[in-house]
């Protein structure tokens, strides 16, 4: 086959994408310092310890999502030469194996074993990677027979493959679940002609999720705080979160001067990152947040709609949701509309793997921007 | 793309419908952010004020108070009398050590460790017990020392919690009972109760500091400093050196012969300073309620709480300035003052003494028959009718506007809580008998405060000083506050009187009737004092003496008076005050800086005449007997009940009980 390097008309490159990106990672690493200093300095002696290793994976990911977005995402597809495997269906297995292999000798870290430990790398979470796969893997299998997606069955086929990988996340990270569960579900209604299965598989789903919740006490617990977050005795962290967000006023109390990031929000520059983001910079501060959010989905829709082809554009949708569902996810535990669950803010967040992970898939979708030719 | 088409039937695009539903999925996060930044503001606007001032009631630093330092007392040499140390209060916070139970075994033993009298068992009752407490006291008043060794322990284990230390000044008095009245003590630390700590409470404490943080104009927080200020420091007039002696010799005399009462002042005539003050009931200021210096374990255990209360106000009174007496003999120098101030009595005035006196219906005898005296003698002998004499030649008016000149009857204003006022005669109620009996020092009473104070001005030349136990006041960094100047109050009589007095006292000393306080290579001034008690013929006495050294410069007063001494035999013998006098001036002279010398030579000499037997009408002579009155003659005390302190009665009191 003819490798599609340079086509009639000019090519297309989203620098406004990769520009808001970059604007996102800073914004975080400047973020991650004001919200972890005090906390470094305490108990590492370092106040720059947090932004540091931040630092190193933002350094780190730019050239790899550059370099994947200068690489055809259609060489997913192709058979490698000797093990007769397309690199798609390589990732699946990979993942497939990391989360197996998590669930044995990972690394506990706050009651879950999400973490393996790798010589000279560090600390990794498989799910993230996992998150990767999905994406590509989903939008692999709709776009082998997108037909038979406009049957119910053909929902199933997917879910079918997909499965196996929700499965194996779900018994130690729920929430990482949800999100793959979304992206999933989200390329298969974008990709299919009816909606209407979507709402019956939709209440399965909150069926399943229910019964997922009441297994684990601790779930249920979370459903009490979020009822009654100011009596409980655990709502601790998330009514710390309340107010910092409510004590920022319209503009905030300036970047930096966050009082509740001493001590009394624990790992703010975690995923309670937006909450401080709200007492520092105010609402003001909060909603650019939120814009420029969407204004980086309303690059990647503009991509998935403008895609060359379904496979890009279904990897288009997947990042779409993928952003969309953590970032709304993340603001609504934050203040409370949800019960808590652990969700990176995406870009802002502190976290190595995440980082990267959404970095590489930033580089596919740049990829698929890439293959957009002007003249259409 | 198109090429990956080939053999397909329909080229896989990214079709229309899709983008419209990727349209809707877009639109529906859309609408799913605008309903999160919606329920932004809500929380900003419902929860935002209150939120805010959580925020701000979390931060712990906001208000921290820092405890100031309350000054101390000082001898007049530098020397600590009371202080105030830095102690710990050791709490313990069950709450905070149980929420890790893995931590509990360290903590405790680290506790048991450095707190050798806190037992395991002790605190895990307390964890069972309190399990929610998070302030309990667990010891208090523990030294650095150990605090610091505690918080070594916890610096270096990552197990120890719950435990924390609160500060606290508690107040050490290093020589436990001397001049217990003068300085007296504080309760709760910091709240003067009695003596100096009551009248200089304002001056001795400071003022907490406190650490705070607030918001500026750009809402930034900014933590302040305010550092705590410390009391200032009392340097008192009293020597301990001085003091010492003097509890010494009242101790030894209490041991040997016993009083209900005896106080001792030792003060500087020429400002008003006191060196020492002390009586025979001192108490530990480490531990004012203890009563078991003078009641055994047994009593106190039968005692009510009433009667527990009445015997620690009077182990607590002040003899010195809360009882008032009187005085007797020893006020006759004021008497002679008045009569030479006045001119009624020049220095050659002479009196006939026949022994007995009859003013208006009473007999009022003389201690002997001395015959014709002069003005001297008559202070020398200690001779009433010479007294009686010159009370009658001024007359009640003029006597009562000197007992107020010399400060009787008034408050001396001396720094010390609890004085008293004295009760005297008013001239249009003081007939001729109380004028009579007013003048040789009864019928009417005087604390030893104003003795000394009116005493001082006799001899000094006639300055009144009012009498204080504070030098100067500094504060914590040594500069003075308040260097209290000598405050000269009333000028009572003319150098030339006051000489006059000196040269007669010293004679009282040298020859006549205070000889035991004659102290070798000192110059002693002074006059002895023997006032019967009232009811009068009860065979109470007050026995005292007032004198000064040297008598030509006078440098120290010393007035010693002895309430109802415990020997019958000696009970109306001034003796027991002179030598007492004697014994304290050789020990406590050298160390005020005055030192034996030789004879003075007097410029003048005094008119003396040889003393004539006395005899009566018909020629026998009278045999002398105890002066005085007896029962039926003798005078009341005035009976001015609204002018009586509450103390004169409750002198009265005391003595009544004690016999």
């Amino acid at each position: 086959m003819e490798q599609g390097k340079r086509r009639k008309g000019r090519n297309y490159y989203d620098y406004s994408l990769l520009f808001l990106i970059i604007f996102l990672v800073c914004f975080g690493l400047v973020m991650i310092y004001s919200t972890s200093s005090y906390n470094a300095a305490k108990y590492y002696q370092d106040p720059a310890k947090f932004l540091k290793r931040q630092m190193l994976a933002a350094i780190a990911g730019l050239p790899i999502m550059i370099l994947v977005s200068k690489f055809d995402y259609h060489f997913y597809l192709k058979k490698l030469p000797v093990i007769r495997l397309k690199p798609v269906t390589c990732l699946f297995f990979l993942c497939l194996i990391l989360q197996t292999v998590v669930l044995v000798v990972g690394k506990v870290t706050g009651g879950s074993q999400r973490w393996i430990s790798i010589p000279l790398l560090g600390q990794f979470q498989p799910s993230e990677l996992t998150k990767i796969c999905v994406v590509l893997f989903t939008a692999y299998i709709v776009q082998l027979a997108p037909r038979k997606l406009d049957k119910f069955m053909g929902f199933v086929r997917v879910c079918v493959f997909v499965g196996p990988l929700i499965v194996l996340v779900v018994v130690e990270n729920f929430s990482t679940a949800l999100i793959i569960g979304l992206i999933m579900v989200s390329i298969c209604f974008v990709a299919s002609r009816k909606k209407g299965y979507f709402i019956t598989s939709g209440v399965a789903l909150i069926g399943a999720a229910a019964i997922a919740i009441s297994v684990e006490s601790y779930r249920l617990e979370r459903i009490a705080i979020w009822k009654d977050v100011e009596n409980h005795p655990k709502g601790y962290q998330v009514l710390q979160g309340l107010y910092a967000i409510a004590s920022g006023g319209l503009f905030g109390k300036g970047l930096g001067q966050s009082m509740q990031k001493l001590g009394f929000i624990p790992e703010a520059h975690n995923d309670m990152i937006f909450s401080v983001i709200c007492e520092e910079l105010g609402m003001f501060g909060a909603i650019a947040v939120l814009l420029l959010f969407l204004l980086l989905l309303w690059r990647l829709f503009t991509i998935a709609i403008n895609a060359p082809d379904l496979f890009g554009g279904l990897i288009a949708t997947g990042v779409f949701t993928h952003i969309a569902v953590q970032v709304l996810i993340n603001v609504a535990v934050v203040t409370n509309t949800i019960p808590a669950t652990g969700i990176p803010l995406p870009f802002i967040s502190y976290g190595g793997t995440s980082l990267m992970v959404l970095m590489i898939e930033m580089g596919l979708v740049l990829s698929v921007s890439n293959r957009i030719v002007h003249e259409r | 793309m198109r090429r990956r088409g080939n053999g397909r039937k329909e080229p896989k695009r990214f079709k229309n419908f899709m983008k419209h539903k990727l349209l809707f999925v877009f639109f529906l996060i859309i609408l799913l952010m605008c309903g999160l930044v919606g329920r932004l503001i809500y929380l900003n606007n419902t929860d935002g004020q209150r939120y805010a001032k959580r925020v701000l009631s979390q931060q712990s630093y906001v208000s921290t108070a820092l405890p100031y330092q309350r000054g101390s007392i000082l001898d007049r040499n530098g020397t600590v009398l009371a202080t105030s140390k830095k102690v710990y209060n050791i709490i313990f916070d069950p709450k905070v050590l149980l929420t890790d139970p893995r931590n509990v075994d360290d903590t405790l033993a680290a506790i048991c460790q450095v707190f050798t009298d806190v037992t395991d068992a002790e605190l895990r009752s307390i964890l069972d017990k309190n399990p929610d407490s998070s302030y309990y006291v667990l010891r208090k008043k523990q030294e650095y020392e150990l605090v610091s060794q505690f918080e070594e322990l916890q610096k270096a284990s990552k197990k120890i919690k719950g435990v924390w230390f609160e500060e606290e000044y508690e107040r050490i008095y290093p020589y436990d009972s001397l001049a217990s009245h003068v300085i007296g003590y504080t309760s709760a630390g910091d709240v003067g109760t009695w003596g100096i700590e009551q009248n200089y409470n304002s001056a001795l404490n400071g003022t907490n500091g406190r650490i705070y943080g607030y918001f500026d104009a750009e809402l930034n927080l900014k933590r302040t400093v305010k550092p705590a200020v410390n009391g200032n420091t009392i340097i008192s007039t009293i020597d301990t050196a001085v003091q010492q002696l003097v509890e010494q010799h009242i101790d030894q005399f209490m041991e040997e012969v016993g009083a209900d009462n005896v106080g001792i002042i030792v003060s500087n005539p020429n400002n008003g300073q006191i060196y020492a003050m002390a009586n025979n009931h001192s108490f530990n200021l480490n531990d004012p309620f203890d009563l078991s210096k003078y009641y055994s374990e047994v009593e106190i255990a039968s005692m009510t709480e009433e009667e527990k209360m009445n015997a620690r106000n009077h182990m607590w009174r002040n003899f010195c300035i809360s009882d008032a007496y009187e005085p007797g003999s020893t006020f006759k120098p004021f008497t002679v003052a008045a009569g030479l101030e006045e001119n009624v009595v020049t220095p050659d005035s002479t009196f006939l003494c026949k022994g007995v006196e009859l003013v208006a219906d009473r007999r009022i005898r003389c201690n002997a028959t001395h015959g014709q005296v002069t003005l001297a003698q008559s202070l020398m002998k200690s001779c009433n009718p010479a007294m009686m004499e010159i009370g009658k030649r001024l007359g009640p008016e003029e006597f009562c506007i000197y007992q107020d000149h010399f400060n009787f009857g008034k408050k001396t204003g001396i720094d010390l809580p609890g004085e008293a006022y004295g009760l005297l005669y008013d001239a249009s109620k003081m007939r001729t008998v109380e004028l009579a009996t007013n003048s040789f020092g009864q019928t009417f009473t005087v604390t030893m405060t104003q003795m000394v104070a009116g005493f001082s001005s006799l001899i000094n030349g006639g300055y009144y000083y009012q009498p204080t136990v504070v030098k100067e006041i500094i504060d914590d960094r040594g500069t003075v506050v308040d260097a209290k100047e000598p405050v000269v109050v009333n000028e009572t009589v003319s150098a030339k009187t006051s000489e006059f007095l000196r040269e007669a006292l010293y004679l009282t000393v040298q020859e006549g009737t205070a000889k035991p306080a004659q102290v070798p290579g000192y110059l002693v001034g002074g006059k002895t004092g023997t006032a019967q008690k009232l009811p009068r013929g009860n065979g109470k006495y007050v026995v005292s003496f007032i004198g000064c050294v040297p008598t030509d410069d006078p440098q120290v007063v010393i007035y010693v008076v002895i309430d109802t001494a415990h020997d019958p035999e000696r009970v109306a013998s001034s003796a027991l005050a002179t030598t007492l006098a004697s014994q304290i001036l050789k020990d406590i002279l050298p160390l005020l800086d005055v030192y034996p010398e030789g004879d003075i030579e007097y410029r003048v000499d005094l008119p003396m005449k040889e003393e004539q037997p006395l005899v009566d009408e018909d020629g026998n002579p009278i045999e002398p007997e105890e002066p005085g009155f007896t029962d039926s003659e003798a005078p009341a005390l005035p009976n001015d009940l609204d002018n009586m302190p509450e103390d004169t009665h409750q002198n009265e009191e005391d003595e009544e009980s004690e016999n």
